[in-house]
Order: C-alpha cells, then structure tokens, then sequence
C-alpha cells in the first residue's frame, strides 16, 4: 500500500503562516486555476502548468484504520505529464469529445488551506480540500469529487506554475460514469 | 514458562513492531532480561500481555497443526468470557 | 429460484422471434423484472471473473469481489487453495470482512465475535459450550463458498452452481485463445495496483455487448482520438477493418487483429523486445506462439460480463505507441446501473520504466479518465435511458444489429482463420453481439444449467450466403 499519507507537514517543510503575503499568492493561484478550469479555459490552465508536471490520482480501497488511508501505490486514476495533460486538451478541442461536448457544468470548491515551503528548494507546499460538483446534461443525479489536494507550486519566469499535484480522493468507488474532466 | 508479568524493572525493550488487520492489532517486541531474552507480545484491545522464550517461539513455529490457531482462538474467546463473568 | 412471470416469458418469447430477425427489443437493456431474473439466472450459475492470483499472493491475503452483484471474498487460505466465500455470518448475517483488501489467517465478525478460518470453516464463537452446548455442529457452520473455482494462468473464475461445467468446458473455444494471449509468459502476469471501479448509469450490458464485436463504433464515437493522433486513422490504412469477428461458443467472442509475417509491423500485441523475450514457443507449442506474434490487438468478451482488450496505443502524441493489457467486468448492480472495474496488467520480469508506460497507456486510453473509454460511457449511458422508455415498451423498439446478416456485405465467413470458432472477416459485423444475446436468451430460459452452445448455433440466424465467394 501506498506511503501516501494524511500528514499535516512531513519532516522536510516548514508551514507558512495563513494570511502572509506567500499564503495568498499561492491560494490566489489556486482560485484563478480553478476558476480556469470551471470556465472550460483549458489552453489558459495548461498555461499554468510547469513543463516537467507530475499529476496523479492514486486509486483508493477500504482498509482497516491500522493500514492507512488505502491508497494504492501503483494503481491511478490519473497519472500524467505535460504532454498527456496537453493531448488531453486537445481531444477536448475537437468535434469528437462526447464525453465533454455538451461540457459538464462544474464547479470547484477550495477550502482548507495549508501553506508550507519544502526544504532545499523553492517550491511552495499546499494542501487544500477539494470539492468538485459536476452535472452532465440534464441528469439530475449527484456527481461529486471530493479529495485532498497536495499541489507543489513553483516559480518559472516571475510566475507560479503548478509543478506537482496529488489527489487523494474520498472514493473507493467513484460516482461519476466518467473522468474527463480535470481534478 | 511464558511470562505475563508487566513488572517492567530490569528489562530493555527494543522498538516495537505493530501487526495488524481489520481483525486484530498487536504489538511486538524483543525484550532483554538480565540474563536472556524474549518476543513480547500485547494485545491493547485486551490490555494482555505475554512473553515467550526461544523455545516457545519454536515450537509455535515448527506447529504443523491447521487447527492449531483456529483452536487457540476458540480457548481464549472462552477463557476471557469466563473470566470476565467471575469477575462481576 | 426465481419464478418467472407469465409475461416475463411472453417477452423472452418476442426476443427470441426478434434476434432471429436480427433485432433487439431496446426494453431489455433496462427492466427491473429482467435484472432480477438476471441475477438468478445468470450470475448464480455463469462463471463469472473475480480477481487475478497476483492480486492474492500470498497466504491469507483476501480482497472483496462480487458475483453478479453479491459480495464474496476472494481468499487465498492457509492451506493455498483459492476460495470464493460468501460475506455473511452463520450465526446473523452480519458481513465478516469490511476491508476491500487484507491479510487473515481468521476472519471475525464483528456482531458475536464468530471466528472463522480463511477457508471458511467455523473456528469458533464465545462461549460456545455454555451458550450452544452440543446444539451447534461447527463443522457444518462454515461460511458459504462458490462450489467452483478455477484459475486459468492466473485469472480466477467462480460459478455458484453446482452444475456448472468445469470452467474448461464453459470456456470452449476461448480457452484457445486465452492460452494464445495468457498461457505464454513463462513468468507468468500480474496486475498492477489496485482496480478501478467507477458507478455508471447505464446496463451491464452494454459495455458487455460492445466487447462482443462492436468494431464499427471506433471510427466515429473515437475519432479524436485519431484526431489527436493516439489512434492510427482507420479509414486512410484501412487497418481497422482487417480483422477477424470469431465466435467461440457459450457467448463467448473475440477481435482479432493480425498483420501477416511478411509485413512489417508490431508484433506480440505491440510488446517491444525486451517484453517478447519473456513469451516462449516451449510453453504451448510454434502455432500458439505464432499466433501471437502476428496478432497486434485484440479485443474479447466472456460471458456474460467479462472483457479484455490489448492495442498498442499512445497515451500523449509526442509518446510511442505502447501495449496494454486492459481486463473489466461490468457489475450488474441494477437495471439501469452498474460499476465498471477495470485492471491493468503486465508479463512479470519487465523492467519498472516500462510497467510505469504500458499502465500509464492502458489505463490513460481504457478507464474513466481514458481518453477512448469515456467517450463510450455516454452512449451506454444513453441507451439504457431511452431503454426504460414507457414509450419504447409501447411502440416495441428494437434496436438493430442485422450487420453482416444478408451476407452481401463486405464480411463474409472465412475458413483459414488460424485457430477455432466460426470466423468472420472483415471485422464489419455483428454476429458476435447477436450471438451474446443469443446466450443471454438462453441462459434466461433454461430451468437448468444451460447446455453447451456451439459457436454455430451461437452464430445461427446468420443469414444466407456467410461464406467467401457465395452470391
């Protein structure tokens, strides 16, 4: 089972306090990428996104409290680059994405907002709770993605870029048919 | 014989190790003697505690009997219920 | 067992009077009476695919599984043998292991403290003398356990019925074929990580009906992906219409694409050399290993809701094409809902760079994120909507699957596939979908196990002049 774990802050990363001027920037970020992202803004998101990303969404199964949270270490709903996120985007653009054309209504839900900068380098640490409503046609059931986000933002040319992202959702079992949509 | 006593004076307890499933959780660890040494193992569900020298340790490994564990458990389900009905 | 409704057999009637015409009545795809009667008949007798042995490895280790939708452990016990158990106390019910994955030498249920081997035999309960005295005879009150389990190169399979043939049997033709694509890895395969199960709302058989030979989709329903350039574009090569439709028997199918030994191309499914040392002709013999070598994609369906499929894919267009091994079950969890698992595997012994690009590929183009899969959800999704149509009951809607059926099409039947089952090429047809329901029917109407269908009475209704050359 996987070493990703609930921890509040690992041994290399010092908190940030909340309301400091590094504290807003990176919440700035992270509304303005969500709000991207709600918007169907994908070329403004994928311009957000450092060239070496790592995003991934491990796989989540019940264990017992003394197994940890479950997540697997080799299984992933996402598990991506810079390149698959762009091909991704691109299959979006064309006239063949059903999955996505008429697009979900989404709406993205921050909160929770832990700031820690991560030793020997200059990346910010931030840990955020993620609630993600989405609703597809006229279908009036409830699809929700709800998950901690652990989101590595680094600096390139005087601006923030999400450079690692870690979901780790509340779900062994998702409730949406699909995931062609962003988390 | 296995010791059950918590008198915690003269002995040197190495770090613990847990083993768990959704069933149970122990704790264990190697436990120095004055003059040996021992695996000591603790329920915290139970607030049981025992330990066991080498020779014990092997016989349990060298038991060839399925039903060995499958036994035991049924004994001491039992035994904790007696027990616990004549301590009301 | 389930008794069925004097209308429920009326229906069946009319499907079976539809099919021969080539058609479906669309109300089978979502009708509660028909998922009840599923589940009896199907899923409590079929066998049905549960875990891969690399996913229990060693002794003790258990995840939870289900047959039809109905929970069971899937358990290696202490003694080595595999055991499907039933997740229900003895005593009341109560479910034993809550854990999706774990390792016990004994389970407990958590209401009495029942205590259970992993083999399922009852170890016993507190205070089981003075409570039950000589009343309770442990050895007949060991959890239920599916009456068959097999394994074949490492993927399990269950039936709970005791009538079942032996899963060899069930199998028929397939087992060829799982043997050509499973049975040559000398180390064996294995999963990596963990399923993934996703709800949808649409009817298993759905997704169970398009492994069963729905090739004509791929060029419209996934062509951003050609457009983005992961899939090669079938129209300009024609490539994708090369192949075979073969129908194995019992339901069964399989999707075959092979490019012959004079023309360059992938082979082994787009293994690249380093995976290809690990696939051996001393394991099943030159044709079986040849077989494979020529073949670089398949795609096939066990009924009722198993499926697999390997293409080499691309999972970002600046990436070379990589194989993949994708394994689902579609999970019948009501008549209009069902959880799609999905696993991933790779031959053991390849390196952890490649592991990483045929997982990131298989599940990046086949799962809920995949880039082709979750354009195929909507349209699954879809129909079992419009199939629970009071509308479509009273006009009696029939969906079409006639492709292929008047023989004057392009596919026609061909008798120099290299290997068994009634064979068709091109792959634009229908046969296999039929014949799916073709065993559905059956297995709905058969008071008992339902006897072998060979893969010409499952092709049966085919049309006239199947055969190449014929007018």
């Amino acid at each position: 089972m996987s070493t990703e774990t609930e921890t509040a802050t690992r041994t290399e990363e010092a908190r940030i306090p909340s309301g400091s001027p590094e504290y807003w920037r990176c919440v700035d970020f992270l509304l303005d990428e969500a709000a991207a992202l709600d918007g169907n803004r994908f070329e403004d998101w994928l311009g957000m996104l450092h060239p070496e990303i790592d995003y991934r969404a491990p796989i989540r199964v019940t264990r017992e409290r003394a197994a940890g949270p479950g997540f697997s270490s080799e299984g992933y709903h996402f598990l991506e680059n810079r390149d698959s996120l762009q091909t991704r985007v691109d299959r979006l653009a064309t006239d063949f994405a059903w999955a996505e054309d008429p697009p979900s209504r989404t709406r993205r839900f921050l909160t929770n907002f832990r700031v820690c900068s991560v030793e020997e380098t200059d990346d910010l640490r931030v840990r955020s709770n993620m609630l993600l409503y989405r609703e597809r046609l006229d279908e009036t059931r409830q699809q929700l993605l709800v998950g901690k986000r652990e989101d590595d933002l680094r600096e390139l040319d005087g601006a923030l870029r999400l450079v690692r992202r870690l979901v780790l959702l509340d779900h062994s079992i998702l409730m949406t048919p699909n995931l062609g949509i962003f988390l | 014989m296995a010791e059950r006593s918590t008198d915690e004076s003269d002995l040197r307890r190495e770090d613990r190790i847990e083993i768990a499933n959704e069933f149970s959780i122990v704790h264990v660890s190697k436990v120095h003697t004055p003059n040996g040494e021992r695996l000591e193992i603790f329920s915290p569900r139970r607030n049981r505690l025992i330990r066991l020298d080498p020779l014990e340790l092997e016989s349990i490994a060298c038991h060839d009997d399925e039903s060995f564990l499958g036994s035991e458990i049924v004994a001491g389900l039992d035994r904790e219920t007696e027990q616990r009905r004549d301590e009301r | 067992m389930y008794k069925t409704e004097p209308e429920v057999v009326r229906f069946l009637n009319e499907f079976d009077g539809a099919l021969e015409r080539g058609t479906i009545p669309m109300r089978a795809f979502n009708d509660a009476e028909l998922h009840e009667l599923e589940l009896d008949r199907i899923f409590t007798r079929a066998w049905v695919f549960l875990g891969h042995e690399s996913e229990i490895p060693a002794r003790g280790d258990y995840v939870q599984r289900r047959i039809g939708r109905d929970p069971f452990v899937l358990v290696r016990s202490e003694d080595g043998e595999i055991r499907a158990l039933f997740d229900s106390c003895r005593h009341r019910g109560a479910m034993v292991c809550r854990a999706e994955r774990g390792n016990a030498a004994l389970f407990r249920c958590p209401y009495h403290g029942w205590t259970y081997m992993n083999t399922g035999a009852l170890a016993g309960a507190p205070l089981l003398k003075d409570a039950y005295g000589s009343e309770l005879d442990k050895s007949k009150m060991g959890l239920y356990a599916a009456p068959h389990l097999e394994s074949l190169h490492g993927f399990i399979f269950a039936s709970l019925d005791a009538d079942a043939p032996s899963l060899d049997e069930y199998l028929g033709d397939m087992k060829w074929h799982l043997d050509m694509i499973w049975g040559q890895c000398e180390l064996g395969w294995e999963v990596i990580g963990e399923p993934q199960r996703t709800v949808l709302a649409a009817n298993w058989k759905a997704p169970a009906d398009n492994f069963s030979g729905d090739d004509y989709h791929t060029v419209y329903l996934h062509r951003s992906t050609t457009e983005t350039g992961i899939m090669e574009n079938p129209e300009g090569d024609s490539d994708l219409w090369d192949g075979y439709h073969v129908q194995l028997g019992n339901g069964h199918h399989f999707i075959r694409n092979m490019i012959p030994p004079d023309v360059p191309g992938p082979r082994f499914l787009g293994y690249p050399e380093e995976v290809q040392k690990l696939f051996s002709p001393s394991m099943l013999g030159e044709e079986q290993y040849e077989g494979l070598k020529q073949t670089v994609g398949l795609v096939g369906s066990v009924f009722p809701n198993f499926g697999f499929l390997s293409f080499p894919f691309k999972h970002d267009r600046s990436a070379d094409f990589v194989a993949t091994m994708s394994v689902r079950v579609f999970e019948p969890r009501a008549a209009g809902e069902m959880v799609a698992w999905t696993w991933t595997l790779c031959p053991k012994g390849v390196s952890e760079e490649f592991r990483r690009e045929s997982y990131r590929t298989t599940m990046g183009t086949f799962s809920a994120a995949g880039t082709f899969e979750q354009d195929d959800s909507d349209p699954w999704m879809s129909i079992t909507r419009a199939a629970g149509a009071t509308y479509a009951r009273k006009v009696g809607m029939q969906l079409d699957y006639r492709m292929g059926m008047n023989g004057t099409a392009s596919s026609r039947r061909v008798d120099d596939y290299p290997g068994p089952g009634v064979a068709y090429y091109s792959v634009l047809e229908e046969g296999g979908q039929r014949g799916f329901h073709r065993r559905w029917l059956q297995f709905m109407r058969s008071d008992d196990y339902p006897p072998r269908m060979t893969p010409e009475e499952q092709n049966a209704g085919a049309g006239v002049a199947g055969r190449n050359g014929d007018g």
